[in-house]
């Protein structure tokens, strides 16, 4: 009787160390999902710096645009998510930031979400697509903004010293 | 020998205390090994840094005393090359952005500088401001070595440590290796602040970022007078207005007011429309909502938009392209002057394909660089421009056309649409000097309608 309780209390306890173990070990994965619709870039006669081998290869772009969009300003409106979109490609043709998308999204210290690995753990929603799209297609409504945050959290003073554009949902947007 | 229930707690404890330790040791070890890995990484991209900032020197200085053109040419593109790549790599260094942000100015600027005094080089000696220009790029270019040699002093004799770089976003850096880091470049970056102004013709150019805005006409307007022009310009299609508000000012390189209309009680349910204080044009309209069904043609919603624009007094613009994505039709204007298409005055204008509504509306590019332009008589004729198109290709379609050049100045050119194998090419013949300015290629998608 007693030793029974004690070996149910026992087991009570390895299970649920157990079970947190799992918890612990379980980092949710990133699945790539199934493409089914195809939004597509048009011959933009702009000088835009996005080079695209084929219609295939503005997938790359854009799925890592989306995603980025998706960790840095989720539960944003979608004017949100294209600002966000945007100064991702201002920076890219900015003197001061790295000339490829690539290199502006892992400058390191740049995105917490990059940073973090968030980026990678989450499928972009569809809204977070359509808004890289909107990016890439050139839709800028920061007006060229190359930093946005949001001032409920806590940031460098620096960013304060530069010239704030406007506000879009919760992120302060500023070149 | 009796096993007590003592002793198997004991014997358990301790193999289970075995295999933790394991367990960490295997984990610290894996944590070293990925640090290892980082710091290399990191390491590599700073030496390589330092090795092409030493390039970049070197060549100015060779370019300096080079007196043929074709060794000029040579010089250029090499500087374009490792100046680009001292960019590339020193933004890889995990240091905050802002204490690179000048020095990695300087590296582009470099690259691009060397880039379009390349192309000039080609037809006409360069003048003695490039010359002082360059002069001063050197001295540039010797500090920033010197500076990136002593943080490699400093870095060697474990002054600081790559890796010890927090991951931490925002945070006031700790004091310590790290802040030593990023006191270090800060130090680097001061000395980049005061860079000579760099006007030429590149995308990096100093005058790019000043250009202002010149299809800005009329006078200011007032929030009540850009809350009606909205009004007047938004397409509801039947839905009813709940709402407007003024959502706030933007202080961008075209000053607006940002105007919300509610249409629905979900919150995503508004139509922002940005309408500048100077003239009240309307700059951008996003209505968000998803189209679940394409019932019209892609032909439909072209006429749609124009009739958009044509309704909202915006004439003399004509459709170069359209694109369909997600039931949704992005069609682009340009505006034509005597018949001369004018890309640079550029305004989209996107189409629900379920019942035609205008969805979206973007008149930046038209409104940073429309105004009635002279244009010149083109000194090369129609067939001479052919002339110049490669024999490989076939023409399909040929007309005038102002496109910008990289540094944002204009161009009147032929413009040609030809094909190579299964491949469309959109060149463009300078209708003035016979050159080459620019060949696009163009990404045949389904979705996708090229109207020339």
């Amino acid at each position: 009787m007693d030793l029974s309780f004690r070996r149910k209390t026992c087991f009570k306890i390895v299970g649920s160390l157990l079970a947190l173990s799992f918890v612990l070990i379980a980092v949710p994965g990133s699945t790539f999902p199934k493409d089914d619709f195809l939004p597509f870039y048009g011959g933009e006669l702009q000088i835009t710096r996005v080079a695209e081998a084929s219609p295939e290869s503005y997938w790359d772009n854009l799925w890592l645009l989306a995603r980025v969009i998706q960790g840095e300003a989720e539960g944003e409106p979608f004017l949100g998510k294209v600002a966000v979109g945007a100064v991702l490609l201002n920076r890219m043709r900015s003197a001061s930031f790295p000339n490829t998308l690539a290199g502006v999204i892992f400058q390191p210290l740049a995105f917490e979400s990059v940073a973090n690995g968030l980026i990678w753990w989450r499928t972009p929603s569809l809204e977070s697509i359509r808004a890289a799209a909107a990016a890439l297609s050139g839709w800028d409504p920061t007006y060229g903004a190359l930093y946005f945050w949001n001032p409920a959290k806590p940031v460098n003073p620096w960013i304060w010293t530069r010239l704030i554009v406007t506000q879009i949902g919760r992120h302060i947007f500023a070149r | 020998m009796k096993w007590t229930r003592q002793t198997i707690a004991v014997v358990a404890l301790a193999v289970f205390w075995g295999a933790t330790a394991l367990w960490g040791i295997g984990h610290l070890r894996g944590r070293r090994q990925a640090e290892a890995l980082l710091q290399n990484k990191y390491s590599r991209a700073f030496y390589e840094c330092l090795q092409r900032t030493k390039n970049v020197e070197v060549l100015l200085s060779k370019g300096l005393v080079s007196a043929s053109p074709e060794q000029m040419d040579t010089i250029f593109s090499d500087l374009w090359y490792n100046a680009n790549s001292a960019q590339e790599n020193l933004n890889q260094l995990p240091v905050s952005h802002n204490v690179l942000a000048s020095t990695s100015k300087f590296l582009t600027q470099v690259g691009d500088y060397a880039f379009a005094l390349a192309k000039r080089n080609r037809t006409e000696p360069l003048k003695e401001e490039d010359w002082k220009t360059m002069e001063q790029l050197y001295g540039k270019a010797g500090v920033l070595t010197r500076e990136l040699a002593a943080i490699e002093r400093e870095a060697a004799t474990g002054r600081f440590r790559w890796t010890e770089v927090k991951s931490r976003l925002g945070r006031q850096l700790p004091e310590g290796p790290v802040a030593a880091a990023d006191r270090s470049f800060r130090r680097v970056d001061t000395q980049f602040q005061e860079l000579p102004v760099l006007i030429y013709d590149g995308p990096f150019s100093d005058h790019i970022e000043r250009v202002e805005p010149r299809g800005l006409t009329g006078n200011a307007v007032t929030e009540d007078q850009a809350k009606e022009i909205a009004r007047r310009f938004i397409d509801l299609a039947g839905a009813r207005l709940r709402g407007v508000r003024i959502a706030g000012q933007i202080r961008g390189k075209i000053p607006a007011y940002s105007v919300e209309f509610r249409i629905g009680d979900k919150p995503w349910e508004i139509i922002s429309v940005d309408v500048s204080k100077k003239g009240g044009h309307v700059v951008y309209m996003i209505n968000p909502r998803a189209v679940p069904e394409g019932k019209l043609k892609d032909v439909e919603g072209r006429a749609r938009a124009e009739e958009f624009l044509a309704a909202r007094g915006l004439t003399g613009m004509v459709s170069t392209y359209t694109l369909r994505e997600q039931n949704i039709l992005t069609v682009s204007f340009a505006y034509q002057q005597d018949g001369v298409i004018i890309y640079p005055d550029l305004i989209k204008v996107q189409v629900a394909l379920d019942n035609g509504q205008v969805l979206g509306y973007d008149a930046l590019g038209f409104l940073t660089s429309h105004y009635r332009r002279t244009l010149p008589a083109p000194r090369v004729t129609l067939e001479e421009a052919r002339a110049k198109l490669s024999p490989r290709v076939k023409v399909l379609g040929e007309r005038l056309a102002v496109v910008p050049t990289s540094g944002q100045s204009e161009v009147l050119t032929y413009e040609f649409k030809t094909k190579l194998n299964e491949d469309i090419f959109l060149v463009y013949v300078n209708a003035l000097t016979g050159d080459e300015e620019h060949i696009f290629k163009l990404l045949t998608v389904p979705t996708g309608t090229l109207t020339l």
